[in-house]
């Protein structure tokens, strides 16, 4: 394992869902404006009824985590099924060579790193490079050029 | 012709091209010639400068730049996105911001099992050594990161980023398709992330080419 940076699901992997604001009818939704939005987010997610159906609307990176788990619950799923046919087998020919089958499975499975994450590597630092002992260099960005507003990621 | 001498002679046509470095070369030409890192960060941080608002697939073909017989995209090559979703080294990247490795062309929905992306590490002002990195960046002499000026929603603490070049997570690309995406590359910062792209990718010395002749 590695530093304290990593956790086997850590603060993203308890993402704990709690029902929000809920509007009845999209009327209602439009009405209330995009302010109404503010309390979603950090789990909680809001609910809109409409004619067409029942909708949840959840914040960017509330979505990001369940994407996220979502590939992790994939991952696992090979595993999962490997031991389940395994076991299936153990039932129709429970002799050695398939007992001994389904306690590999179930070691390839343990050993499996327990869903790891990693929040962030160590600090970047210089390379090293021979550098003008006289450089000048801004440490505020504000005071050069600014770079393309960017303000609502697609 | 034997077949040794064809290929001789087709090793000798892709001799210039295979393995070239002489872009990595007109990057740092460029840069030096700007004078001290201070101009260099101003010229490198100017608005669209290397990066831009994303590059929307919608409004493109709305203003006639793409037909509709030509594939739609989501992402392009060299786009600065966010997911929790990419894996490095048989770990969950989560919290992170990456830069796609992968052509273009190959993020067209469908078209391939999984995408390469390349992590931005921001540097941060509180960084004792955020000076000596930031010099290292706009060298170009660096052949593990490449610079990428800070972006609107970063906070002030960020003074610029770093495309880390020393690794490669991988993501699948039906995963890809719900990424947060932040920001797309303009014309020449597309131009130099495809330069330092290559020489990690193919570049060599002499010594190498020694080796495969003589050893």
């Amino acid at each position: 394992m590695h530093d304290a940076s990593i956790g086997t699901m850590g603060s993203q992997g308890t993402l704990a869902l709690k029902p929000g604001p809920a509007w009845p009818s999209f009327e209602q939704f439009r009405l209330a404006g995009a302010t109404a939005l503010a309390p979603i987010g950090s789990g909680v997610i809001g609910t809109l009824a409409t004619r067409s159906g029942r909708y949840r609307i959840v914040e960017e990176q509330d979505f990001q985590r369940l994407v996220g788990l979502a590939a992790d619950v994939e991952r696992l799923r090979g595993g999962l099924q490997l031991v389940a046919s395994a076991v299936q087998a153990v039932q129709l020919h429970p002799d050695g060579p398939t007992i001994e089958t389904l306690i590999r499975a179930v070691n390839v499975v343990g050993e499996l790193p327990s869903l790891p994450t990693r929040e962030q590597f160590s600090a970047i630092a210089p390379e090293g490079f021979d550098l003008d002992p006289d450089d000048e260099v801004s440490l505020d960005p504000g005071e050069l050029t600014e770079s393309p507003a960017l303000e609502n990621p697609a | 012709m034997s077949a040794p001498a064809r290929l001789e002679a087709l090793e000798a046509a892709l001799r210039e091209f295979s393995h070239d470095d002489r872009a990595v070369g007109i990057v740092r030409e460029f840069a030096e010639k700007l004078g001290k890192t201070k101009q260099r960060q101003a010229v490198f941080n100017q608005s669209g400068a290397l990066v831009r608002l994303p590059i929307a697939y919608e409004a493109v073909r709305e203003q006639g730049i793409v037909c509709a017989e030509e594939d739609p995209f989501t992402f392009l090559q060299g786009d600065i996105i966010a997911t929790d979703a990419a894996y490095f080294l048989g770990e969950r990247l989560v919290n992170a911001r990456f830069v796609i490795a992968s052509s273009t062309c190959d993020l067209v929905p469908g078209r391939r099992e999984y995408a390469a992306l390349l992590r931005l590490t921001p540097v941060m002002a509180d960084n004792p050594r955020a000076k000596e990195v930031i010099g290292e960046l706009l060298s170009f002499r660096s052949i593990r990161r490449m610079y990428l000026p800070p972006l609107a929603d970063d906070s002030k603490q960020v003074v610029c980023h770093a495309i880390e070049f020393d690794g490669i997570a991988q993501i699948r690309t039906t995963d890809l398709q719900l990424a947060t995406r932040y920001a797309s590359l303009s014309l020449v910062g597309w131009r130099v992330f495809g330069t330092l792209v290559r020489n990690l990718m193919a570049r060599t010395g002499e010594a190498e080419v020694k080796l495969r002749t003589q050893a």
